[in-house]
């Protein structure tokens, strides 16, 4: 740990709010992301990020170094919009272990549901946008464990840990999660030469 | 290796968790399999591409408003520091009704001590009243003397906290354990009485005492007389000695020739110092008859010049000894009772103070007696809160379990490190 946040550190925990602020400036964007991917809104997304900050800056006094700050704070965002995941879910009415029936492909059933999806992409932002709608589709428990890997780089153990999943589903739910985006990508490919250099290979049944 | 196989491996691979061996033999079966490459390529890719998706630009409202909600907690949190001001109410409740479902399971032992506490509170007042005004009980007699004697050792366990009954108690061993050393020997002890008596006829009392001295195997020791400015006899003192078994039967008889002003009563226990006496004694005839038989072999000069002194000194002591034990044979045989004998005063004719005499010490008795039951409330003000304490404690220790309970809820959500 760098001597910098070392000190950010326990000033924080004196509770100086402008250290706290320059302490997790360093992860705010990050955060963010994470939130963003996430929830799929900007509005959500700050919400979250907000409240996760929030939790960081509260629990501040437990942290004991033991662990990299980083971690630990990548640990909260992740517990938080799990949380907030699955709070949206129960008001919903719908549990995340039922599978969304939906009219598209058989084979992203269980996993994604792309009928929303945009039809047409064009130039940069628009395949930003579109990859965030493939996401958005995907179903929360796939979405989760996919932005807990690839967003916020969490270990399969870190992610069984924070989702209380065995290692194996959280190595099946990647497998599974990165096939159906593939497929997608694929299938959309032939449509819109935007997405050309998306996957540039591939394209075979898996 | 089979296609499947390999395919399950992917993830793994491409998070870069695999193990070097499965590495290999993954990698072998790539270089064969043109189909599972160009499979893991493409999830590679993908892999890639959704790390490396461009930072999603944060709101501008999103830092101030985060530094609003901070300064907020803060200050929230700067209004509750004091620990003991805080969250306190709730756990004090619960800590309060389970201590009260304790002390209801023994609230009838507690009741129990404390109107025990107030039978004691109640006589230590008495007894300040007694000694505070003792003129007020002129039939005082012998009996009183013990119940006020009485008193006070009950006065002083209260006050005392037990340590008066300890240490009666560890007179009782002291006494148990010379009895056992003693055993089957008789108990030897000087008795002492005094009296102070007003008597109608002093003369005729004076000769019923003397009377009751030969009566008792005893004799009268001395006696003096007293007269006024008129040349009446009017009062005296007595001091005769008595048979000790029959001390209670004398001092009774006594009692009846008039008031009793004040009786006093000691007893000294020579017990130890009796017998100790006769075992060295004992030992010193021993030691006397061997010097008898020396001496009958004593042929030389110096040898039975040496055994004489030795004998002399042998028989020095034990004279000594002798004497010792006749005298405190006839001390604790006899018993001995002074008597002081008045009578009353002859009418006079001078101003009566009445409620005014001594009207000092009437004053200064009275400041006694009150700040004597301050006191006394004082102590049992203390002696209440002994009580008191260990429930206190009690409540503050489930308090402090209680909010420990209620903060490690509220942290749950807060990951370990």
């Amino acid at each position: 740990m760098a001597f910098d946040e070392y000190e950010l550190i326990c000033r924080s925990q004196k509770g100086d709010i402008d250290a706290f602020e320059q302490l997790i400036s360093a992860y705010q964007q990050k955060i963010y992301n994470t939130a963003y991917r996430m929830m799929g809104n900007y509005h959500d997304a700050s919400d979250v990020a907000q409240e996760a900050i929030i939790k960081v800056y509260k629990a501040l006094s437990g942290f004991r170094r033991e662990a990299s700050f980083g971690t630990w704070v990548y640990h909260i965002t992740a517990n938080t919009c799990r949380d907030e995941i699955r709070r949206q879910y129960r008001t919903h009415e719908s549990s995340l272990d039922e599978c969304i029936q939906t009219d598209s492909g058989e084979i992203t059933k269980e996993i994604a549901d792309f009928s929303h999806m945009p039809e047409y992409v064009i130039g940069e932002k628009e395949v930003e946008e579109y990859l965030q709608e493939l996401i958005n589709a995907l179903t929360p428990e796939y979405r989760m464990v996919m932005v807990l890997r690839e967003q916020l780089g969490l270990s399969y153990q870190e992610i069984a840990e924070t989702l209380e999943i065995s290692m194996g589903t959280v190595k099946s739910r990647i497998n599974r999660g990165r096939r159906a985006l593939r497929e997608k990508i694929t299938a959309d490919k032939e449509h819109n030469p935007d997405l050309m250099r998306l996957v540039v290979r591939g394209g075979e049944k898996a | 290796m089979k296609c499947q196989e390999a395919k399950e491996l992917f993830p793994v691979y491409i998070d870069g968790f695999l193990s070097p061996e499965e590495t290999q033999e993954l990698q072998l079966h790539l270089e064969e399999c043109r189909e599972c490459r160009e499979d893991l390529d493409s999830l590679q890719e993908l892999s890639h591409i959704l790390q490396s998706m461009p930072d999603v630009p944060i709101p501008p409202e999103f830092k101030p408003a985060l530094h609003a909600r901070l300064v907020e907690i803060s200050a929230v949190a700067r209004t509750e520091v004091p620990f003991w001001q805080r969250r306190w109410t709730k756990p004090f409740a619960v800590a309060a009704v389970f201590v009260f479902l304790i002390a209801a399971a023994s609230v009838g032992n507690i009741l129990g001590n404390t109107e025990h506490e107030t039978i004691a509170l109640n006589n230590s007042r008495n007894v300040s009243s007694d000694m505070a005004v003792p003129e007020e009980s002129p039939t005082a007699d012998y009996g009183v003397m013990k119940s006020q004697a009485q008193k006070s050792i009950s006065d002083d366990a209260v006050m005392g906290g037990g340590e008066a009954s300890y240490n009666m108690a560890a007179t009782a061993t002291d006494e148990a354990a010379s009895s056992a050393a003693y055993e089957n020997a008789e108990r030897k002890v000087i008795r002492n009485a005094s009296l102070s008596l007003e008597v109608p006829e002093y003369q005729k009392a004076f000769d019923s005492i003397s009377a009751l001295a030969s009566q008792y195997q005893g004799y009268v020791v001395s006696g003096n007389s007293y007269t006024d400015e008129e040349g009446n006899i009017s009062g005296g003192y007595i001091s005769i000695r008595v048979a000790s078994a029959s001390l209670d039967t004398v001092l009774e008889n006594i009692s009846s020739l008039g008031k009793v002003q004040s009786s006093g009563f000691s007893g000294q226990d020579v017990t130890t110092q009796y017998y100790d006496n006769e075992a060295r004694l004992k030992q010193y005839r021993v030691q006397e008859q061997s010097l008898l038989k020396i001496m009958e072999k004593a042929e030389t000069v110096p040898d039975i010049l040496s055994v004489e002194t030795e004998l002399t000194r042998v028989r020095s002591e034990i004279e000594s000894l002798e004497g010792q034990i006749r005298y405190l044979k006839e001390l604790t045989d006899l018993a001995s009772i002074d008597v002081n004998l008045t009578t009353p005063a002859q009418e006079s004719q001078g101003i009566s103070l009445g409620g005014w005499s001594e009207l000092g010490n009437k004053i200064a008795a009275s400041f006694i007696t009150s700040i004597n039951w301050l006191l006394n409330g004082f102590a049992n003000l203390i002696i209440f809160s002994g009580y008191l304490l260990p429930i206190l404690v009690l409540i503050l220790i489930i308090a402090l379990i209680w909010r420990q309970i209620v903060k490690a809820r509220r942290n749950k959500k807060i990951p370990p490190q």
